[in-house]
């Protein structure tokens, strides 16, 4: 193991600097030396790539940086795939990233797994919509679905699949973190069956735990109140009005650069999707981890977590009608405060100047669309 | 029946001492009486004494009984009468072939009756019921999993574990033979599940199997010899099989294959209810099973034909790495109006033509969906036969307008990039840029920089007479040029509803992507693109990005770029 | 959700011997046919020799290649009817559409 780290951490060397040919050296090298293809995969590129998640929260990487490194892991799994092949001897598993998901590596690292273990397996990459799904499952009968879902707020989604996925016949595993670290939101959505890593979900296909046909579940009652079905209807007028009332509420933002609103329309964006994926599967934990990690990536490019409470503030007074949606934005100011607190005991900067620094902050190594809620399923949370 | 039951002294004068309140009650019915309302009721009624002999046996009972009219219980009857059964209790005990409900009443300390009816109408009636309902539900449940799914592995699958779960105990589907050959899935009640092939000589070993394959009618289970059934019929382990019964599955007009059901030597034979209802369910998962198989059929012909219109695999070019990506419009289509393509020069040409460069072009056909797909696929098919004859894209172009002109195709109007790449040693990538009526291209320098070609030139497809201009840019290593379609551009969305993305917004995000390879740089284009549009209406979009790259530099590179 | 996209075309007698078409709204890949279908039926008394049909484009929203063939679509129906096309008024997003594609060589547009 001891090995494998040491290489580990010189694989996260590699990739920072771009060196691809350097990293793929690497890990054809480890195999050449005997490490077993899925303990490379499981227990080098896998750390390695959340490494690199932690990496880009704590403001050490550029999200171009970041993108690169891997870039440079995708090519370092199909290298590993094209050294080790091994003849399919059981059944077979169609793995596929949730519509909207752009994570693919680790669904990728899945893929590989399954076929080192002798699946056929067909791997669909990122971002993959419903209707192309089941014109696959009906030409290629799998036995199974791998569904990835590394963000929370693609859950409304993926419940769209699993339910297609089982009204075709065919039982759904669902993995990656937007199912929530223990798995409660796989269970909440009528998947077949869950599993955290990648090797978990390999043993789970090959105990046969999976039932051979899905039965149909029912549907979630807490969804009655249609607060979620109306927040998705309402998002762009929402964001639209919010975004008047925190221009209203924060004068500095009247010199923000056309750049700097865009970035704060992105942020507020993502709190109302965040917002619209907790209320989807009723769960204001969901939210409130959401608002803590987002006040730590912020806190990491000096920015106080004030500038969240503020606009969840806004939402809050903006969506009267929601009851369900204001006690979770009560929650989420809740925990922003939290890690404003903690935050004050270090550094002291003031929430209102720093909200401006922020954007400015943003604008400056444009994050780009949602680099943050994109990094969220990377560092751990 | 309180109002038929005997008083014990009534019976037994013996037991009217015990009883002995003569005086205050009303005469005692005397015994004829007695007999006379115990006769009158339908149910059977035996009186028994305290050592269980038989003092009164009214003749429904002796009907349901016969043995009783010997006297007392007879061997035969005792378990009727048992007399351990607690008073009051109602239980079924089969006699003979009757099934007879028997309750016991206690009178005093020494007189009880016992109480018989038949209920073998009753019951053989809720057997049916009950047998007719599971039926029922097993034809619902399959209704159900034979409706799910188009694919024909998992129509046949289901069609297996159905039969497996319900009606036998090994269920084998034998799908309809392709060329020489039939696949086979096999499901025993266990869940255990087995596939392969047989050629389709050895069908002839199995008794029914070519009949039912040809669609002939089933036979009954009794006249197949399961003894004449080949070894590799059954699973593993199975023995011999006891019963056998071979369904064909009538599909829409053609036979869809056949099932293949085994019972074992002690289980029960295929009886004529069992066999009406394999043939319901037969049936219904023929009918699933040749919509698959016509679904399948369909499906393959029209990946065939279809299969030049999806992106190509991009082929390595020497001295730059090239990514693409494209998203077709229309959700469940993954082809639409906006192609790429890269072409190297075929060793004839090379041969010929040294100096022939590799060409790359992107390019949208107006329109959406199938018929835009199809004329894209031409264009890209007319280039590959231009550039047999032609590599320049100065004169290109002009060419495929020509094409455009002739074609009968109403709409044929195109805009496209072409561009022929000229690596050099020192790392740098000379590309020569025909521009037809298409978005600029844009370039990415390695330290942020955005620029967008100054180009112009015609929609091809319009006019006979065109203008294109040429452009020629120098990619340095770490340099990107990015070609993309206006569907990129004019995708409506935003965070706040229906804003387009514009070329402005393209270029700040190019301009993030500096430092990344060519594929990151396209996957996250992409991503900003398909977010932008959050999940709205949108246009086909493409983008396809050229970065010109250092030779590889060690000897594991040659070595893993030789595989 | 975006709503349906809509096509309105007027068509405004401007003088003897002029149609003009004032098109309001998207011309797109689902309302380009809702203009090709009025085509036959502007050329009526108002054709030939010397006659223009002018189009003001100026309140088109949105635009896409579907909707550009439409429009080269009434250009050559014109040519055929022997009526001058002329484009009166357009958006300048337009006027780049036009520019990139070099359809400003085939379409009179008013100078700016």
């Amino acid at each position: 193991m001891t090995g494998l780290t040491v290489a580990t951490a010189r694989y996260v060397e590699l990739i920072g600097e771009a060196d691809e040919y350097g990293a793929i050296d690497l890990v054809l090298d480890m195999i050449d030396a005997g490490v077993p293809a899925e303990r490379v995969l499981l227990d080098m590129i896998a750390p390695a790539q959340r490494r690199v998640g932690e990496l880009w929260a704590a403001n050490d990487w550029s999200v171009a940086r970041e993108h690169a490194a891997t870039a440079i892991s995708e090519r370092a799994v199909a290298a590993v795939a094209g050294k080790v092949r091994v003849p399919p001897g059981r059944g077979r598993v169609t793995v596929a990233c949730t519509d909207g998901e752009y994570h693919a590596l680790p669904t990728r690292l899945l893929a590989e797994v399954l076929r080192l273990r002798g699946w056929q397996v067909d791997f669909l990459g990122a971002s993959v919509p419903g209707p192309h799904l089941i014109t696959h499952l009906h030409q290629r009968g799998p036995d199974a679905v791998a569904l990835s879902c590394a963000l929370p707020t693609r859950l409304p989604r993926a419940h769209a699949t699993i339910t297609a996925c089982q009204a075709v016949g065919i039982p759904v595993l669902a993995g990656g973190r937007g199912f929530g670290e223990d798995g409660r939101f796989a269970r909440l959505l009528g998947a077949d069956g869950w599993a955290p890593t990648a090797d978990a979900a390999a043993d789970h296909l090959a105990s046969g735990r999976l039932p051979h046909f899905p039965a149909p579940i029912d549907a979630l009652a807490h969804l009655a109140d249609e607060e979620y079905t109306q927040l998705a209807r309402r998002r762009a007028d929402l964001l639209t009005t919010v975004m008047g009332t925190l221009m209203g509420a924060f004068p500095p933002m009247a010199t923000y650069s056309q750049q700097q609103l865009e970035a704060t329309t992105e942020d507020l964006a993502h709190i109302a999707d965040f917002l619209a994926a907790a209320l989807y599967v009723d769960d204001t934990r969901l939210f409130t981890d959401f608002v803590g990690w987002t006040c730590q990536v912020l806190r990491a490019r000096g920015v106080p977590a004030a500038s969240v409470a503020l606009g969840l503030r806004v939402f809050h007074d903006e969506l009267a009608e929601f009851p369900r949606a204001r006690r979770m934005l009560a929650a989420g100011a809740k925990a922003a405060r939290t890690a404003d607190d903690r935050a004050d005991d270090g550094a002291g900067d003031t929430a209102v100047e720093g909200a401006g620094d922020r954007a400015g902050d943003r604008a400056g190594d444009r994050a780009g669309a949602s680099a943050p809620a994109d990094a969220y399923s990377e560092t751990g949370h | 029946m309180t109002e038929t039951r005997p008083t014990a002294g009534a019976v037994r004068p013996a037991g009217v001492s015990r009883t002995g309140q003569a005086g205050k009650t009303p005469p005692v019915p005397d015994p004829a009486l007695l007999h006379a309302i115990i006769e009158a009721s339908t149910e059977g009624v035996v009186l028994c004494d305290a050592d269980g002999r038989f003092v009164m046996v009214n003749s429904a009972a002796a009907r349901l009984v016969p043995e009783l009219a010997a006297g007392d219980p007879p061997a035969a009857a005792r378990s009727l009468f048992d007399r351990t059964c607690p008073v009051g209790e109602t239980r079924h005990t089969a006699h003979g072939d009757r099934l007879l409900q028997v309750r016991r009443e206690r009178f005093s300390l020494v007189h009880h009756a016992w109480y018989l009816r038949d209920v073998t109408g009753d019951s053989a009636r809720t057997d049916a019921l009950l047998e007719e309902r599971r039926r029922n539900e097993f034809l619902v449940e399959a209704s159900r999993r034979l409706s799910a799914s188009l694919n024909t592995r998992r129509c046949a699958r289901a069609t297996a574990e159905l039969a497996a779960s319900f009606l036998t105990d090994a269920a084998m589907v034998v799908l309809p033979p392709t060329g020489r050959h039939a696949s086979w899935l096999r499901a025993l009640p266990d869940g255990t599940l087995q596939e392969g092939t047989i050629a389709l000589g050895d069908t002839a070993a199995v008794p029914g199997l070519s009949e039912a394959l040809a669609g002939f009618p089933p036979v009954p289970s009794r006249w197949l010899d399961p003894a004449q059934a080949p070894a590799w019929l059954m699973p593993e382990g199975f023995g011999q099989a006891g019963h056998l019964l071979v369904t064909p599955l009538p599909g829409n007009g053609v036979p869809a294959g056949a099932l293949v059901l085994a019972r074992r030597e002690d289980g029960p034979a295929f009886d004529e209810a069992d066999e009406i209802l394999v043939r319901v369910f037969a049936a219904r998962a023929g009918a699933a099973i040749s919509a698959a198989v016509l679904y399948q059929e369909q499906s393959a012909t029209n990946a065939t034909l279809t299969g030049d219109l999806l992106p190509p695999a991009l082929p390595p070019v020497p001295g730059v790495e090239i990514a693409g990506s494209l998203r077709a419009s229309q959700q469940t289509g993954l082809i639409g109006g906006d192609f790429y393509d890269v072409y190297l020069p075929d060793a004839v040409t090379a041969a010929a033509d040294p100096g022939r460069r590799p060409l790359l072009t992107l390019g949208d056909v107006c329109g959406k969906g199938t018929g835009a797909a199809v004329l894209a696929g031409q264009v890209r098919q007319c280039l590959r036969a231009l550039l047999l004859l032609e590599g320049e894209p100065e004169r290109l172009v002009p060419l495929i307008n020509r094409s455009l002109l002739a074609s009968p195709a109403r709409n044929a109007y195109v805009t496209l990039v072409l561009g022929a790449l000229r690596p050099e040693p020192s790392g740098h990538t000379q590309v020569e840029l025909a521009v037809a009526g298409h978005p600029a291209p844009l370039v990415l320098r390695a330290d942020g920089t955005v620029e967008e070609l100054a180009s112009y030139g015609s929609m091809l497809g319009v006019l006979k007479q065109i203008v294109v201009t040429i452009v020629t840019v120098d990619l340095a290593p770490g340099d990107v040029l990015l070609l993309y379609s206006d569907g990129i551009t004019e995708a409506f969305g935003g965070p706040a509803g229906r804003e387009m993305f514009g070329a402005e917004r393209l270029k700040a995000a190019l301009a993030t992507c500096a430092g990344m390879p060519v594929a990151a740089v396209v996957e996250r284009l992409e991503q900003i693109s398909t977010e932008w549009l959050a999940h709205g209406e949108h246009d086909d979009r493409a983008l396809l990005a050229v970065q010109a790259v250092r030779p590889a530099p060690r000897a594991r590179d040659r070595e893993r770029a030789a595989r | 959700m975006q709503e349906k996209t809509q096509l309105n075309v007027e068509v405004v007698p401007a003088g003897p011997g002029v149609t003009r078409l004032v098109m309001t709204g998207d011309l797109d890949y689902h309302t380009a046919g809702d203009l090709s279908a009025l085509l036959p039926g502007l050329f009526g008394a108002q054709a030939g020799q010397g006659t223009v049909m002018e189009a003001d484009l100026s309140g088109l929203e949105f635009i896409d290649s579907s909707g550009v063939a439409a429009l080269i679509h009434l250009y050559q129906a014109c040519e055929q009817h022997e009526m001058a096309l002329r484009i009166v008024a357009l958006t300048s997003y337009l006027r780049h559409l036009f520019q990139v594609t070099a359809l400003d060589r085939l379409f009179d547009l008013p100078t700016l």
